[in-house]
């Protein structure tokens, strides 16, 4: 029996740990985050295990809700916490590659996006949620700006000037709901939405909808992603597609199903989530740079999920749970396999990089972790978008799942396009082989991807919960 | 037998042995081909035990073996194992991967044979979709792409169609399509996008242009590929229309001349298939586009067949389908044996191999005698069914082309027959060998039931009439040698009588005159002798009927893709410009999109 607040302390624990184990061995700060990170996944996997008998409420200070703050802990929550945890530390492995000083504070900061993300998706409280989106805001914002560069600045103030407008919101939100309701307890609002006013109910719901959406990486909120994603150092790429944004969409999942139970305004979400696809897809396809590719790829993914939330059937928010799971671990393989591509070819754009991946440590996750995020099977991948389709289709979204096929072929495009090159064989005596650092990440979870796609039944499992996520429970 | 050792054996062991091989190095083809050998065992000792089984992985997989699977799993598992057989001796560079991803798609293929609802359907499809794709991408990257686009296509037209049956049953599972739930009106559409989305697997019209493309991969796999995976098309089209919708149904939608309408225009697409693939096959020069060519052609009899749907018609379309995994692997084995010995790929820059590869030359030939549907082979007796179905209704359009199109085939393989194997020997090939023993090997095994069908289609009638029946389309009248339809049938004992008769005959004569053999060069030159003379006529090869064809040639399907696919990238180009890089845009974006969130969640409480 742990406490979920573990899972909170201990990350910050570590980061405030770091600067004085850095006094005297920086190497031995890279080592702590790799340890702290197994430590948190280790318990968070322990938690899931919990969470599946039923759910766990961790009162914080001994304030009785709806007073204090508590955690609420369900088994999706938990599993996505899990997830989280999970792919921070394969990342951390793959953040032995940073060279740049000063490691210890990007350590720290690491640690802090870490312990944001999983504190987003753990809290029950919806302030606490709005302080944890600040911690891992703000963790990404020094981070995306780690690499001091121009790219690296600019692309760090504009997710900055998005991210804290979209923050503004979550906080009017709040502030909307509070001053209707006097509680912040996300089950309290919940019991009581009921008698809030509807046009203010309304406005409190965009409000906060478009704060997590920024997070969550919702069109039109999404135009920081790119330029972020880009300039920020890869293993900061690999952790923002898969920590922060699983952790917003999460915090989505909650405001429309936890706190407000709606069902006419749905659709909105689906197109909203269709509009999403098809912009990330389409820009996608026009990238040259690998990075930026991928980043908004990612845009394309979210959406998916987006959709699956919007669509709401159990079967397609089961899909958007399978789809974030599988998304974290494939856009992080993704990432990390494009930090080596640019390492190995010098240079960020596909076209230089031919031949990079044919070596078969790179190659072979590389084409596995795409493979996944083009919904094959048996990749994790697939259980996700084939969920989320027949869900749609299940509410007769025809003519929205029809477009976002259409989005689904441009993404193929693309990534056989970089596949076609990365793999084009000639410059054989260029290919490099990467060290530890880079295939250790890599090849763990290009093994979950395929674990996880091949027998499903785990997690399919702890997804059968999502009837009473869906319904308002934890 | 019991649902996991059944599962187990078909899809679990070739994905055991894809995981194996890999690690194999230059002995994965030989482990992969005692894989393969391993679930060809069961499936021949496992005839008639027949039954229907849940697997649970997380979600259910219903899997049934019946005829109709066993039926095609027989091409499937012959098909790789002498194709895996044939690569043992190819030297593929990165031998572990080729083995593991031909036994990911064997798997695949094994899974799409076997499932009974669409979950496991789709998931197999897929599974078997990407193993190809990185097998094509071996080769070349292009041309991966190029086949992973129709890929995908496919799979999501599957989905549309799967996704309108989930919506009105609420259930993946075949039998349940025809409880009653979806309403009339629904199931043209229904069909429209299965057999359309199976149909590119199959490479039918327009959808065929990726073809050529992937089947000049690496011959080994390119034999699977067009022998064995471009079958499950045929299985998958088969199913939906027979088996999921039905032949009741099927009528239902009015009739031409006894030809439900839903299968008619795809018999026509089936027609413009085998007319289009046996042209451009005729014109090829390089021995593998012409390969990829012809087989879209024969696939679009199958398709013919399948859309006819009489039971002559299927019965005809499904031998059909099992002559063409035999001798189009045999016709792409052959060719790779003969570009592993010379390492050429242009017909015309071959010629005189029969000499030095005489077993190649006898396998290709007996192949080129079925593709082209000789009497006496079972080529003759696929396609005179396929005929007669479409005599007997009085089809004036399909019945001509498929004619047209069956004298396209004898052009394409004298082609193959005269520039490879026949002619001149060209002067670096003199030193040529026979291709070396697995390679023959494997041909042999690929000939054995070409023949043997031939001299008793009764045994292979049997099975299809099995199918037939058990699928409620109707039967079929054969005895052991012979077949019998209403306007007249096919009697292979006659013919062989016939044959060894006139055989003795003509060897008599051949006999009784005395021959004598002369040099190439003798015969051509009058005695004169010039060192060396080019006198192999396989350049240009068919230029007359070229020039006559030349305005129909210069539309390509190919090239409106392409124009297609510009037109879509400029427009993408034009959408990108929404991210301008400028923060002030982004943060206008924002209050607009706040504003209309705003106006619209308003808008439906008013």
């Amino acid at each position: 029996m742990i406490r979920p607040v573990l899972l909170i302390a201990l990350p910050l624990f570590f980061a405030f740990l770091s600067p004085i184990i850095g006094i005297w061995s920086k190497k031995g700060v890279r080592y702590l985050i790799i340890f702290a990170t197994a430590l948190n996944a280790t318990l968070a996997g322990i938690l899931l295990l919990e969470a599946l008998q039923k759910p766990v409420f961790d009162i914080i200070g001994g304030f009785q809700p709806p007073l204090g703050i508590v955690l609420m802990v369900g088994p999706l929550g938990a599993i996505i916490a899990f997830i989280i945890n999970l792919v921070a530390f394969a990342i951390s492995i793959y953040n032995l590659k940073v060279e740049k000083e000063p490691i210890v504070r990007y350590s720290m900061l690491y640690l802090l996006l870490v312990m944001g993300s999983t504190g987003m998706v753990l809290t029950g409280d919806l302030f606490n949620l709005f302080v944890f989106l600040e911690v891992t805001s703000i963790a990404s914002y020094g981070l995306a700006a780690y690499n001091k560069d121009k790219k690296g600045y600019l692309g760090a103030m504009k997710y900055v000037i998005i991210g804290s407008i979209g923050s503004t919101f979550v906080l009017l939100g709040i502030a909307l709901i509070y001053s209707q309701l006097r509680t912040l307890n996300m089950l309290d609002i919940a019991a009581r939405i009921g008698t809030m006013d509807p046009y203010v109910k309304i406005m409190a719901f965009t409000s906060l909808f478009l704060g997590f959406g920024v997070e969550a990486e919702m069109f039109p909120l999404n135009t920081w992603v790119p330029d972020a994603y880009d300039g920020a150092p890869h293993p900061i790429s690999a952790a923002f597609a898969s920590l922060p944004a699983k952790a917003g969409v999460f915090a989505l999942a909650r405001v429309i199903f936890t706190m407000f139970s709606f069902t006419n305004f749905l659709w909105f979400v689906v197109v909203m989530g269709l509009l999403t696809v098809f912009f990330g897809e389409i820009v996608a396809y026009t990238q040259k740079d690998l990075k930026r590719m991928l980043a908004y790829s990612s845009i394309g993914q979210m959406g998916m999920i987006i959709m699956g939330l919007g669509i709401g059937t159990t079967l397609a928010v089961e899909g958007a749970f399978y789809q974030m799971i599988a998304h974290a671990l494939g856009k992080a393989l993704l990432f990390i396999a494009a930090g080596f591509l640019i390492y190995a070819a010098r240079s960020g754009k596909i076209e230089d990089m031919k031949g990079m991946a044919r070596n078969p440590l790179i190659g072979i996750p590389l084409l596995i972790g795409a493979l996944s995020i083009m919904g094959m099977p048996p990749f994790a991948g697939f259980y996700g978008k084939f969920f989320i389709l027949m869900g749609g289709f299940s509410q007769g979204y025809y003519a929205i799942i029809a477009l976002f096929l259409a989005a689904s072929i441009v993404e193929v495009a693309y990534y056989a396009r970089f596949i076609k090159i990365v793999f084009e064989r000639g410059n054989e005596s260029k290919v490099i082989r990467p060290d530890a650092a880079t295939y250790v990440p890599l090849i763990i979870l290009a093994i979950i991807i395929v674990v996880i796609g091949v027998y499903p039944k785990p997690i399919l499992t702890v997804l059968q919960h999502v009837g009473t996520f869906i319904a308002g429970g934890a | 037998m019991d649902a996991l050792t059944l599962f187990g054996i078909f899809v679990l062991l070739p994905l055991v042995g894809a995981l194996v091989s890999y690690f194999g190095k230059k002995y994965a083809p030989i482990i992969a081909v005692i894989f393969t050998g391993i679930s060809g065992i069961f499936l021949y000792l496992w005839y008639g035990n027949f039954g229907s089984y849940t697997i649970d992985i997380g979600v259910k997989l219903n899997l049934t073996f019946d005829i109709t699977t066993w039926f095609f799993m027989l091409m499937m598992n012959t098909v790789i194992f002498s194709s895996l057989l044939f690569s043992v001796s190819s030297k593929l560079k990165r031998a572990g991967g080729f083995a593991t991803l031909m036994l990911l798609g064997f798997a695949g293929a094994n899974g799409v044979l076997l499932a009974r609802d669409f979950l496991s359907l789709y998931l197999f499809w897929e599974l078997m979709s990407w193993s190809i794709y990185l097998l094509v991408l071996r080769t070349s990257g292009e041309y991966a792409r190029r086949y992973l686009l129709f890929g995908v296509l496919s799979a999501y037209l599957l989905i549309m169609g799967i996704g309108m049956i989930y919506y009105y049953t609420g259930s993946f599972l075949y039998a349940d399509a025809l409880s009653g739930a979806i309403p009339h009106a629904i199931w043209p559409w229904i069909l429209t996008f299965l057999i359309l989305g199976f149909g590119i697997k199959m490479a039918i019209v327009p959808f065929h242009v990726w073809a050529p493309y992937a089947y000049s991969s690496e011959q080994p796999f390119v034999a699977f590929l067009s022998g064995g995976l471009s079958k499950l098309g045929a299985f998958g089209i088969f199913m939906s229309m027979y088996s999921i919708a039905g032949i009741s149904l099927l009528q239902s939608f009015g009739t031409f001349r006894g030809v439900s309408l839903m299968g008619y225009p795809f018999a026509l697409l089936g027609a413009a298939t085998a007319f289009i693939g046996t042209i451009l096959a005729i014109f090829q020069d390089d021995i593998r586009k012409l390969l990829a060519y012809s087989s879209i052609g024969q696939l679009g009899y199958v398709m013919i067949g399948l859309g006819l749907g009489t039971p002559l018609a299927i019965g005809g379309a499904m031998f059909h389908a099992f002559n063409h995994a035999f001798f189009k692997s045999l016709l792409f084995l052959g060719a790779g044996a003969v570009i592993y010995r010379t390492g050429k790929y242009k017909i015309s820059e071959m010629g005189g191999l029969g000499y030095r590869m005489p077993f190649t030359f006898m396998f290709v030939l007996f192949a080129i005698f079925a593709l082209a549907g000789i009497p006496l082979t079972s080529g003759f007796i696929s396609k005179w069914m396929l005929y007669e179905a479409a005599i007997s209704r009085k089809f004036v359009i399909v019945a001509p082309l498929m004619l047209i199109a069956s004298v396209g085939a004898y052009l394409y393989s004298y082609r193959i027959l005269y520039g490879v194997f026949l002619g001149q020997l060209k002067d670096e090939d003199k030193n040529v060998k026979e291709a070396p023993g697995p390679m023959l090997a494997a041909m042999f095994i690929l000939m054995v039931p070409l023949v043997i069908f031939s001299i008793v289609p009764g045994w292979i009638l049997g099975w299809i009439n099995k199918i037939l029946v058990e699928n409620g389309i109707g039967k079929l009248n054969y005895t052991t040698f012979s077949y019998s339809s209403a306007i007249g049938g096919a009697n292979m004992a006659v013919f062989w009588i016939a044959f060894i008769l006139l055989l003795i005959f003509a060897m008599l004569m051949f006999m009784a005159k005395k021959a004598r053999v002369v040099d190439q060069y003798d015969n051509y030159l009058a005695g004169e002798a010039p060192p060396s003379v080019a006198l192999h006529a396989a350049h240009n090869y068919y230029k007359p009927l070229r020039d006559t064809w030349a305005p129909l040639l210069k539309h390509s399907i190919d090239r409106a893709y392409e124009k297609f696919s510009k037109f879509f990238a400029g427009g993408f180009y034009e959408i990108k410009r929404i991210y301008t890089g400028n923060p002030q845009d982004y943060a206008a974006y924002l209050g607009i999109a706040f504003l209309a969130f705003l106006l619209v969640g308003w808008w439906l409480l008013w």
